[in-house]
């Protein structure tokens, strides 16, 4: 196994990094690399680079030790690096971000909780209590609180179950008092075209928001 | 040793103070050694309706302070022999002179000698409602069938929930207006439950026993025909672990013939 592959995609050119290979083996095998395809070129053509490193993050050091090799030949250059893994903790706080949250037990007046993502609720919401989350809300138990989706200002967010007893629902920068006799028991609330909150009924929320329903796939 | 409980609500004017005086009272008469403990600074009005306020010397800012030892800020209330004391709150100190950490210390030091210690917390949940709550191993939350003092009481139970008592927060729901109850007026005490999801400790009437007696100085508890007392007795049973039934508080539906010959006017 070589510790640098050249490769031609359809997209232009890539650099294999073994992953087994150590930083030093890289960079002698990649000095020898460039000295060769520089040699071969006659015309001093810009190419640019994309960089695969595997199963290897690369650090900040070790991304300075490859580019130090590329600045021997200004006609070189690197355009990404990309690896086919990522770091846990970043990775985690995405998938917190996206994932639905189990909410339950009583919120009761004067409390608030707070998520990031979407939120199906199994608990009780009492008056004067706050649910708010970046994401959607999906309500089971009683709500006689205030519900707040796409805190940080998603058109996109949702509300959908029961809201007939709540006092107040919010989405990105719209609200709505609720009056307590012109809602049905199940609910889809949601922005229209018209920047508008309004309501419709639970079986049409697969069409207007789809992506709801292909999370995982689009993860 | 001692158990110490807060009688709190959140909203002002629903009987706290009238509630710790009657279950202290229902208490001692029950034979049990009760020490009443008013964290109203500045508004106190425990002793008042006990009667007791002529016999004040030192308060409990007093006694956090050092100016004078717990037993000589004491009332014995002298009706119950030796069973009933109060602890007054100071009239003229600021609202803060007093921290949770006096009042846990004044509560330990007596808890040795009492049953029970019944903690009145002042309205609102500043200062010292903190107060009243850090003495106290459990909570006794009063509310009336009003939303507002149910939405109070809410609020109560999740901050007292937060807290790690030694018993959960239980309810009383009080002043009862029966007639509204009836014909669906007012919040039932099912709905009230519920909603505030811990359990009932017990319900009190609205009486007008209840003002008259405290203006006299004396607790409606020491009535036994009254039908608040009835529901302060119940309490203090359910308190110490009897197993009382709830009170029947439907009211009789009164006659025709009846009305003819005991009209009120």
């Amino acid at each position: 196994m070589e510790a640098v592959t050249l490769k031609g995609r359809q997209s232009g050119f890539e650099l294999q990094l073994a992953s087994e290979a150590s930083l030093d083996e890289i960079t002698a095998a990649l000095t020898t690399l460039l000295a060769r395809v520089a040699g071969d070129t006659k015309d001093q053509e810009h190419v640019d680079f994309v960089l695969e490193t595997g199963d290897r993050l690369l650090n900040e050091d070790q991304a300075k030790a490859v580019q130090t090799v590329f600045d021997t030949y200004p006609q070189f250059a690197i355009k990404t690096i990309h690896a086919a893994v990522a770091a846990v903790e970043p990775l985690r706080a995405e998938f917190a971000a996206k994932a639905t949250h189990l909410v339950g037990g009583v919120l009761r007046s004067g409390q608030e909780a707070d998520y990031s993502g979407d939120v199906l609720f199994l608990g009780d919401l009492h008056r004067g209590a706050t649910l708010k989350t970046t994401g959607s809300i999906f309500v089971m138990g009683q709500v006689e609180g205030l519900l707040i989706a796409g805190t940080l200002g998603d058109q996109e967010a949702v509300i959908v179950g029961d809201i007939s007893r709540a006092a107040q629902i919010r989405i990105a920068d719209t609200l709505e008092i609720i009056d307590k006799n012109s809602y049905t028991a199940q609910t889809t609330s949601y922005i229209d075209d018209l920047h508008a909150l309004v309501h419709g009924k639970v079986p049409a929320l697969a069409k207007l928001r789809p992506k709801l329903f292909r999370k995982l796939e689009e993860m | 040793m001692g158990t110490s409980l807060v009688v709190t609500s959140g909203k002002g004017g629903v009987g706290k103070t009238t509630t710790t005086a009657n279950i202290g009272t229902a208490l001692a008469l029950q034979g049990k050694k009760v020490c009443l403990m008013d964290l109203d600074i500045g508004l106190r009005n425990l002793d008042v309706v006990l009667g007791l306020s002529n016999r004040i010397i030192y308060d409990i800012v007093d006694v956090a302070s050092g100016r004078a030892k717990v037993h000589q800020a004491l009332i014995k209330d002298k009706r119950f022999d030796d069973k009933l004391y109060v602890l007054p709150a100071a009239q003229n100190a600021e609202k803060d002179s007093l921290e949770p950490d006096q009042v846990k210390a004044i509560v330990d030091e007596l808890r040795p000698e009492f049953d029970y210690l019944i903690l009145d917390s002042p309205a609102g949940i500043e200062q010292g409602f903190r107060n009243a709550v850090e003495g106290a191993d459990g909570a006794i939350v009063v509310t009336t069938p009003e939303i507002s003092a149910v939405s109070d009481a809410d609020r109560i139970v999740g901050l007292l929930e937060q807290r790690d008592m030694v018993y959960p927060p239980r309810l009383i729901i009080n002043r009862i207006r029966q007639h509204m109850m009836a014909d669906g007026r007012s919040m039932d005490i099912d709905e009230i439950t519920q909603h505030l999801g811990i359990d009932l400790l017990g319900i009190v009437v609205d009486d007008d026993g209840v003002i008259a007696s405290s203006n006299k100085g004396e607790t409606v508890v020491m009535d036994p025909d009254d039908l608040a007392s009835q529901g302060y007795r119940n309490i203090a049973r359910r308190l110490l672990g009897e197993s009382v039934p709830l009170m029947n508080i439907e009211q009789k539906k009164v006659g025709f013939w009846h009305r003819l010959f005991h009209h009120q006017g």
